[in-house]
């Protein structure tokens, strides 16, 4: 909300700089983002009476305009069309300065010299009226006399906060009288008096002229309404509101319209009380009132647009027909305009959800149906209906009979809350006595009364927000200062601090997937879903069937990922763009499962997973390296033996993998104690396509939970070996069909307790071997736990090794 | 034989073998140039050895001081020897360091690493500091339920906060979750009664919001702490500790009410500003105050809803944003680069 100063010092005799100001009123939670002086640089402009017009001798479009400025007269050149004799402008005079801090000094047009300048409204930063452009008419029926300082009597010294209302001070804060109401509670000011205000808030007396029609009679048929209260402003005069008003609605942020409107809007800015005119001569039938909207009825509002009503809607209705929605718009048909000659004034309380659904229905969020949806206070519709009728009458002239409407079946009560003042001294933590308590709270105008260490607290109607006693402890709370409670360490028993295993375990994971050369990712969960549909899953492919997000901003995030490739590929494509095609990168972060569990209303699962993604080197060239190491199949599985290293999962398998999305020959499954661990692998030249990916790119993807659950908790220990041990190399030739896995099995089967390590280091496929043979050299270790292994003993077992390779594999040893 | 004649000839023999062998020490300036010396000096059919083992050859009378002198002679050799050796052997040394330098200058042979991500660092970090306050991690569900996404957080249907603009729908009961508050719900409910209640829970949650300051998913850190006689000034001091470990000893804070259904009173908390230390500057917009996270003690209603009674604990929670911690402290501008993951950003942390 924007609050003028100069406004708010009509209610509490604040002084403070208005920086200052806001700094406090920000430490009591109104959050003031903003002081703004629009108007700032306006000064030396004063009013001047134009004395003569004349054409300018040497332009068609200049005028040399004669003005009086109380005691001088200036000759000065304008182009303004509308310059006549006899009117009242703002005359800026040299050495005066506008409001986009322009100095004015005398200048020479076309030969004739300009004493100053007449200003129109926009440039003092006021708001200009309709029409064409020109100088701006200052009435002097307003006040105005040549001589006058415009800056003064506009009060162009004013300052404008701008006010962030949180939604528990919105209601009772939405208004310059309860921002004045904190000011005053927060620096212990009394709040004014109204004939301190800008205007009268009493009418005229004035009884009903019995020529007239008998005013309507108010009805309330929904509950949805609270109070309604109608005043009558007879033979009003419309136009324009005075320049001081249509100030202070801009310095809010409103446009002025015409008086009666102006005023309307003026105090409901000013009161919090949202007011509607209607003309009264267009209702009909002697009613008005509030019931709910009828099948199949429609309604024409302000803005031209037909309406068609729903049930819910709460509206306003004279005897035939709704003649407004209530607390969003008024009805075209009965709208004030200039030939309006008499005005029902309507101050009422609407229900905030009805207000707030209507209003949203429709797009018509205004700052009325703002206020109605925070809560106004309907203790106040009659007061401020006095005010306004008041108002109304001072500038469009008119009567303002006595006869009121005021339908308030249930007038509301003031609630009562309880709260122990022990409570809000062990709340906050500081050791306030109950009388200071009572008087931070009196300050907010409750009522309280101290029963024994109880207080016993009366809550005014124009605060809906406070409810229960803890709201009295915020109350308390930041008019104390929450800054100024003592801060205390804490006590007790520790919580059960540290990392879990479960964590240190993960924050490995990550340092050691850096040390392998990947940059971690923190990708976005959800991704269109026609990522998903280029990985080419089968429809009985779990991870085909995503959740989905049924209010997606953009197809961004249509669907949550059950698989971290399609948005690691993302971020790849992304690098690939600025030309990063070197790039290995990682998350750790979760997948989404089961839309058959949400679409029962029940949660899905969220696994962790590691996945990386890598293209181009994993090593960079190096001068005495060579080309780098290439992400490939095997660059890739080694990570993720390191992975599995890393959980002490001492049983993984690895098997051909069958993934649309991979290579078909350079993928594969890793599995542990019969549970899938992950893949990893090439990606399917196809799907690097749909990416825009060139040359290879890896892939893998590890299910962390299975990872944690297949790993050891801890390392088997072995003694250091005392015997000393005896290395045999080994190479032969198989069946390319024949996996390395196989041969070690073998291996390992042959060459039991004894056979402590083997080392593939050598692998060979070529014309001298035959097609699809293959060769492969092995250095195998022996060793005993309690004894040096002799010449024969070692021989032996490695013997029964050989011969089980020759017997089992086919394999022709070679050495 | 004569004796003159052989008295002579072994001084004569003895002198020449010594001059040769010492000569050709100077010569040597290689180990086994030197090698080779010795050996036609001292080795086992050498000049000197082959004079020594002709000892018998004279009369028995002569033989002590013919046997001396060839002594004399040999330990002069060996010594020469020796000392040659260590002069070679430091000059040969010297010239295979040489022969190995290389230009220093050149680039190591390259170790890959990887970088952390800098919202993860910084995740990290803050997680540290309440761990050893006693704060236990928790995990909890991304999507979640409305019940403890609002319901139980006392934000009722209707609210603003509520508003279908700002969440992802599953569907009427199930979103993505707004905030990681809903933690404080199930984490209470994981322990009540027991007492105390320290926990601290990082994740992903979720608005309706793109532009340069809102990201659809972005990450928060929570922190909640429940048990007896817990009041405001509790939570001023852990978070005053906060901010001096994360901003240095120096570090303040200041408490702004504010509203949090879930917590009142409820209040934004700033801290000094870390760039001008108070004065003013661009990024504090001159308030000298930079706005790091939202705190207060929890609602009653929320502390009935983890299974506790509000009049016998009490509590406070606290929620930030690591995005906007990581961004103060590396000076980031634009949010949308933590989640943009481009490698030319992300390899200068
Ligand atoms: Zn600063």
């Amino acid at each position: 909300m924007r609050v003028s100063y100069r406004w708010l010092q009509e209610f509490v005799p604040v002084e403070l700089p208005p920086e200052e100001l806001a700094e406090r009123l920000t430490l009591v939670g109104l959050a003031v983002e903003a002081v703004e002086r629009p108007w700032r640089h306006v000064e030396g402009v004063v009013a001047g009476r134009v004395t003569a017009v004349e054409r300018h001798p040497a332009s068609d479009h200049l005028k040399v305009v004669r003005v009086e400025t109380g005691g001088a007269a200036l000759t000065i050149v304008t182009g303004a069309p509308n310059a006549r004799a006899g009117m009242l402008v703002p005359v800026a005079l040299p050495g005066a300065r506008l409001a986009d801090g322009r100095r004015i000094a005398a200048a020479d047009f076309r030969g004739v010299v300009s004493e100053g300048m007449c200003c129109s409204a926009d440039e003092l930063a006021l708001p200009e009226p309709p029409g064409p452009r020109g100088l701006l008419e200052l009435d002097p029926q307003e006040g105005w006399r040549p001589g006058m300082d415009v800056a003064r009597a506009l009060e162009l010294d004013d300052a404008v906060l701008e006010v962030e209302l949180t939604p528990n001070y919105a209601a009772h804060c939405q208004s310059v009288l309860g921002v004045a109401r904190e000011v005053a509670a927060l620096l212990e000011l009394p709040l004014l008096p109204a004939e301190r205000r800008r205007g009268p808030s009493q009418p005229a007396p004035a009884s009903w002229p019995a020529d007239r029609p008998r005013p309507p009679r108010v009805f309330i048929e929904d509950e949805g309404c609270a109070r309604y209260v109608a005043r009558f402003i007879l033979d009003v005069r419309v136009g324009p509101s005075p320049l001081w008003l249509q100030r202070r609605l801009q310095a809010a942020g409103m446009r002025p319209i015409s008086n009666v409107v102006d005023v309307t809007n003026y105090v409901m800015l000013e009161t919090g009380q949202p007011l509607h005119a209607f003309d009264l001569d267009t209702l009909r039938g002697g009613l008005i009132g509030a019931r709910a909207a009828r099948p199949g009825e429609t309604l024409r509002t302000l803005d031209g647009e037909e309406r068609r009503l729903q049930e819910g809607d709460l509206v306003i209705a004279d005897a035939e027909a709704p003649v407004a929605l209530a607390g969003v718009m008024g009805g075209a048909a009965t709208e004030v305009t200039e030939r309006t000659r008499s005005i029902l004034l309507e101050s009422a309380w609407f229900d905030p959800a009805r207000v707030g659904r209507t209003a949203r229905r429709l797009g018509l969020l205004s700052e009325a149906s703002g206020r109605f949806e925070k809560g106004v206070d309907p203790s106040g519709c009659r007061w401020v209906a006095d005010r306004a009728a008041a108002l109304i009458q001072a500038l469009a002239g008119g009567t303002v009979p006595e006869e009121v409407e005021d339908a308030y079946p249930r007038p509301a009560r003031p609630r009562r809350l309880e709260v122990e003042a022990a409570r809000i001294r062990g709340l906050l933590g500081v050791d306030l006595g109950d009388a200071e308590i009572a008087s931070y709270l009196r300050r907010l105008h409750m009522d309280v009364r101290a029963e024994g260490g109880r207080l016993v607290v009366t809550v005014p109607t124009f605060r809906p927000d406070v409810t229960e006693p803890v709201d009295l402890v915020e109350e308390v709370g930041r008019l104390y200062g929450l800054n100024r409670i003592p801060s205390a360490p804490l006590h007790g028993a520790p919580g059960r601090g540290g990392r879990s295993a479960r964590r240190r375990a993960l924050d490995e994971l990550s340092r050691l997937m850096r040390a392998a050369g990947f940059t971690e990712a923190v990708t976005f969960t959800f991704h269109p879903e026609e990522r998903l549909a280029r990985l080419g899953l089968p429809p009985h492919d779990e991870r085909s069937r995503p959740i989905a997000v049924a209010n997606p901003l953009s197809e961004a995030q249509e669907v949550m990922r059950t698989t971290m490739l399609p948005s690691l590929l993302d971020v790849l494509a992304h690098n690939h763009r600025v030309r990063r095609t070197d790039a290995a990168l990682f998350e750790i972060a979760r997948v989404y499962m089961g839309a058959d569990e949400v679409a029962a209303g029940r949660l899905p699962q969220e696994p962790l997973r590691l996945a990386f993604v890598a293209s181009g080197r994993l090593a960079p060239r190096h001068w005495r390296e060579g080309e780098g190491r290439a992400a490939d199949f095997f660059t890739a599985k080694g990570v993720v033996e390191a992975v599995l290293r890393l959980f002490r999962v001492e049983d993984a398998r690895w098997e051909r993998a069958r993934e649309p999305f991979l290579h078909p020959g350079r993928a594969a499954y890793a599995a542990a104690g019969g549970r899938a661990l992950g893949w990893v692998g090439e990606l399917h030249p196809r799907v690097a396509a749909a990416w825009d990916l060139e040359g290879r790119v890896v892939a893998a993807e590890l299910d962390v939970e299975a990872l944690l659950a297949a790993g050891r908790a801890l390392p088997e220990l072995r003694p250091l070996p005392r015997f000393p041990a005896v290395a045999r190399d080994l190479a032969l030739v198989v069946d390319l069909a024949t996996p390395a896995a196989e041969v070690e099995r073998v291996m390992r089967q042959a060459g039991g307790e004894l056979l402590r390590s083997i080392e593939l280091f050598d692998v060979y496929a070529g014309e001298r071997l035959g097609a699809g043979r293959r060769s492969l050299a092995y250095r195998l270790v022996y060793q005993a736990d309690d004894r040096t292994l002799t010449e024969d003993e070692v021989e032996a077992v490695h013997g029964r090794v050989r011969q089980a390779l020759a017997g089992e594999l086919g394999a022709v040893l070679r050495s | 034989m004569d004796e003159p004649t052989v008295r002579t000839g072994w001084r004569e023999e003895l002198e020449r073998a010594r001059r040769e062998a010492l000569a050709a020490i100077a010569r040597a300036t290689s180990t086994a140039e030197l090698e080779e010396v010795r050996v036609a000096a001292l080795g086992r059919k050498g000049a000197i050895t082959a004079f020594l083992r002709s000892l018998s050859q004279y009369p028995p009378e002569e033989r002590p001081q013919i046997g001396r002198v060839a002594n004399a002679v040999r330990d002069e050799v060996e010594a020469a020897l020796d000392a040659a050796a260590e002069r070679i052997g430091q000059e040969e040394e010297a010239r295979r360091l040489l022969e190995e330098t290389v230009d220093v200058t050149l680039p190591g042979t390259p170790v890959a690493t990887g970088h952390a991500h800098p919202l993860n660092t910084v995740i990290r970090e803050i997680e540290d500091i309440f761990l050893s306050m006693g704060f236990e991690l928790a995990e909890g569900p991304e999507i979640e339920t409305d019940a403890y996404n609002f319901e139980a957080l006392n934000i009722p249907k209707g609210h603003p906060a509520r508003d279908m603009q700002d969440s992802f729908y599953m569907n009427e009961g199930i979103l993505l979750r707004t905030h990681t508050s809903p933690m404080q719900v199930r984490f209470m409910q994981s322990r009540a009664p027991d007492l105390p209640v320290r926990m601290i829970t990082v994740g992903r949650v979720y608005r309706r919001d793109d532009d340069a300051t809102h990201s659809p998913m972005f990450t928060q850190v929570e922190g909640l702490l429940v048990d007896r006689g817990v009041h405001l000034g509790h939570l001023k001091w852990t978070l005053e500790e906060f901010a001096r470990r994360v901003y240095g000893e120096g570090a303040r804070i200041r408490l702004r009410p504010s509203y949090f259904p879930f917590t009142e009173p409820s209040m934004e908390v700033d801290v000094s500003c870390t760039i001008c230390g108070g004065g003013g500057c661009r990024t504090c917009k001159g308030t000298g105050w930079l706005e790091i996270l939202g705190a207060g003690m929890v609602h009653p209603r929320v502390i009935r809803n983890g299974g506790y009674d509000p009049d016998e604990v009490s509590g406070f929670a606290f929620g930030m944003g690591p995005e906007r911690i990581a961004m103060l402290k590396y000076g980031i501008d634009d949010l949308r680069l933590f989640f943009q993951n481009d490698l030319r950003f992300l390899e200068q942390f």
